[in-house]
């Protein structure tokens, strides 16, 4: 009995605290998730009843909708949390996303309000980076075209210096 | 009635009100509210406004309509 409390006392408990693997006491609580799973259902919900027809249509069957903004055209909302909001004419995306967080159905109406209401301030700043060369991609499938490169795994890049067959006389060392 | 929902991490936070005399504290809420969220860079637009009209900014708290929703300021992602 001594012997066990000397060993508890050295540190032996805190060890086996340690020992829980990290993803375990990272892992949101079961109640978190629950909240957020029913934020999601309240903020689709929201969304569902303010889209205009065509896009509830759209969204319904593809999850992801157009927006017209005014001078500047056709935009995609597609449900994903960076750089979503995608220009049909230039191929680049946009993020623009709410300081405080908020469910992903809420993030797309946010992001609807703002491109047809006050697309300045969108704009503003919003960061933007270059999605697809334009018209490689005909313009109906882009949305599509991005958020299947965006699902697939990233591949590690290889130099074809580590690949050839073909011995390299003047590589620099 | 008219509604004010502000978007948040539980999907949306409502507040309902009225011009009638019985609703004056909800009321002065409402209006601290909006006016507390537009100075913080949040931005209000009136949706649901029937009979076709569509979507529109709003900052003046007297202007606003049945539905009202609050965007929280947005920062470039």
């Amino acid at each position: 009995m001594q012997f066990l409390t000397w060993l508890l006392g050295r540190g032996f408990g805190r060890e086996r605290q340690r020992s829980i693997p990290v993803h375990e006491s990272t892992r949101p609580a079961p109640g978190l998730l629950e909240a957020r799973a029913a934020a999601e259902v309240r903020a689709r919900r929201l969304l569902l009843r303010l889209l205009d027809p065509a896009q509830r249509l759209e969204f319904e069957r593809y999850g992801y909708f157009a927006v017209r903004v005014p001078g500047r055209g056709k935009f995609w909302i597609l449900p994903s949390r960076v750089f979503n909001v995608l220009h049909s004419a230039t191929g680049h995306s946009y993020c623009g996303t709410p300081q405080t967080e908020i469910p992903l159905s809420d993030l797309m109406l946010a992001q609807k309000l703002l491109l047809e209401n006050n697309p300045e301030l969108f704009f503003a700043v919003a960061n933007h980076r270059l999605e697809l060369v334009p018209g490689s991609t005909p313009e109906h499938s882009l949305p599509e075209r991005v958020m299947r490169a965006r699902r697939s795994p990233s591949r590690t890049r290889t130099r074809w210096s580590e690949v050839s067959m073909i011995p390299q006389v003047n590589r620099p060392r | 009635m008219k509604i004010l929902r502000i978007l948040d991490s539980s999907g949306d936070r409502v507040i309902a009100f009225d011009d009638s005399a019985a609703a004056t504290a909800a009321r002065a809420q409402a209006r601290a509210l909006f006016q507390r969220m537009l100075a913080t860079g949040s931005t209000a637009f009136k949706v649901n406004r029937g009979d076709g009209k569509p979507d529109e900014k709003v900052t003046d708290f007297t202007a606003l309509e049945n539905e009202t929703v609050i965007v929280p300021r947005i920062v470039g992602g």
